[in-house]
């Protein structure tokens, strides 16, 4: 079976973080979110065989890379050496010395790059990212989007982001969101044009608006 | 047994992030700082030889175990809460109740092997002070350990229901109550009738009931422990933990994660 690079699209508030939480199974309930009973067709992503890359360094900064990286294999049930982990952290551009440095020291796109290698553990089928390049300068956009563009090669991806040049260059398919519902899912439009076209027909509504104005 | 290998690998990882935070270093540094000072005070003569180090080694052990227990536990659940640090372990297989399960045994495991170097640390004193080891004394040590153990449970359950600060504020309240339990119950069956007498009862089984941990006059005056009674203080903290872990446990997985 090919891989396939899906991207969530939409404003603010549209419900992408909430689709990438109900993907891992966080709500128990469909009366957890408002948004849920729109899903009832989108399957859960197996937990066995995934990677997740979440838009905030979401790492415990006293711990050094070494650390995270075990724990996360450990939960992974995958297995770990040093020279493992140096490979990984090699395919993601960083430092094997990086493996002893404390989180708290390293840089933004350092965090970047070892939640990617933190995923990339246990080689997972399916990569969910959740706006992994939000907040980066350009040349660590650039060097996560050369990696993200690599792994597309090799397993299928689930990627939210507002950047539409982006999310045209990586796709294959779009999964438009407005207010909780899929208002387009299906191939990326044939030009980057034709994509800024559909995202703009789907404004936040104006509830959404007047909120975040409040 | 499926579940063991994780709550492991989370309880180390919980430990190895403690042993490095400054605040733990420091209150380390301090309790290693007030057994020193009960060791300068051992040189007063009190009539009984040693009495006042044993007295201020009790009473620094009592506050310092306590202390770290309430820290400790502060420390990761806060940060759990405002940093989200569950969210990327629980995307893995794992349950919401096992990642629970794993910093508590985490915040545990570092809190014993501090007191049990702390408690070494007092053996070797008295044993090169007074030259001898009362039992007594070694047992009021241990108890001062579990007795910190049950209030990071204390905490962790009732971080399942309240935000860690307000847990960590109950808990403290929670144990100052329990350290007069006794002295409650004498007093209903002294001065009150029977309705206060069934009342102060059911508060000293029912809340976490501290004062069994305090068998300071025992261990000050070298009485003979009998075993009966110490293997119930033993006991107490670990099942008493265990129902409150159990329910802290199951509250939290019941929670709606990353809301």
């Amino acid at each position: 079976m090919g891989h396939s690079t899906r991207i969530l699209l939409g404003h603010n508030g549209a419900g992408k973080s909430t689709l990438i939480r109900y993907l891992l199974g966080f709500y128990r309930s469909p009366d957890d979110h408002p948004f849920l009973a729109n899903w009832a067709d989108v399957a859960r992503l197996d937990k066995q065989s995934l990677g997740f890359v979440p838009e905030l360094p979401w790492l415990d900064k006293q711990l050094t890379g070494w650390d995270q990286c075990r724990l996360m294999a450990g939960l992974k049930r995958c297995r770990l050496t040093r020279h493992i982990a140096t490979e990984l952290l090699a395919k993601v551009g960083l430092p094997d010395k990086a493996l002893q440095l404390q989180i708290k020291h390293y840089s933004k796109g350092m965090q970047q790059r070892l939640l990617l290698a933190l995923a990339l553990l246990g080689d997972p089928k399916t990569l969910l990212f959740d706006e992994p390049l939000s907040g980066l300068d350009p040349f660590g956009h650039q060097q996560i989007m050369d990696l993200i563009m690599a792994l597309k090669q090799e397993k299928s991806l689930i990627l939210s982001t507002h950047q539409l040049s982006d999310a045209w260059q990586l796709a294959d398919e779009i999964w438009l969101m407005q207010s909780g519902q899929f208002v387009y899912r299906g191939p990326r439009p044939a030009t980057l044009e034709a994509l800024e076209s559909l995202y703009f027909e789907y404004p936040p509504p104006a509830s959404v608006l007047v909120q975040r104005a409040g | 047994m499926n579940q063991l290998f994780p709550i492991i690998t989370i309880a180390r990882a919980t430990a190895y992030s403690l042993l490095r935070s400054s605040l733990t270093k420091f209150l380390l540094s301090l309790a290693l700082l007030l057994v020193l000072i009960s060791w300068v005070s051992s040189s007063v003569d009190m009539g009984i030889r040693f009495r006042l180090f044993e007295n201020t080694l009790l009473a620094t052990q009592c506050l310092m175990m306590n202390l770290l227990a309430w820290f400790f536990s502060f420390d990761v659940l806060r940060r759990d809460e405002s940093e989200k640090l569950y969210m990327l372990p629980l995307s893995t297989a794992i349950s919401p109740g096992i990642w629970q399960l794993g910093r508590f045994v985490g915040v545990i495991a570092v809190l014993i092997g501090t007191g049990l170097l702390l408690l070494i640390l007092d053996q070797v004193l008295l044993l090169s002070l007074a030259g001898s080891l009362p039992l007594a004394m070694l047992l009021q040590l241990f108890l001062y350990i579990l007795s910190a153990c049950l209030s990071v449970a204390v905490i962790f359950c009732l971080a399942a229901f309240v935000p860690v600060l307000s847990a960590v504020i109950y808990a403290v309240i929670i144990w100052i109550i329990g350290n007069g339990l006794d002295e409650l119950l004498l007093v209903a069956e002294d001065k009150f009738g029977d309705s206060a007498q069934q009342l102060s009862l059911l508060f000293y089984y029912l809340l976490p009931n501290f004062s069994f941990f305090d068998i300071s006059s025992d261990a000050l005056n070298h009485l003979p422990v009998e075993a009966g009674d110490a293997l119930f203080r033993l006991l107490y903290p670990g099942l008493y933990s265990l129902l409150l872990v159990m329910i802290g446990t199951f509250a939290y997985s019941r929670k709606v994660i990353g809301k």
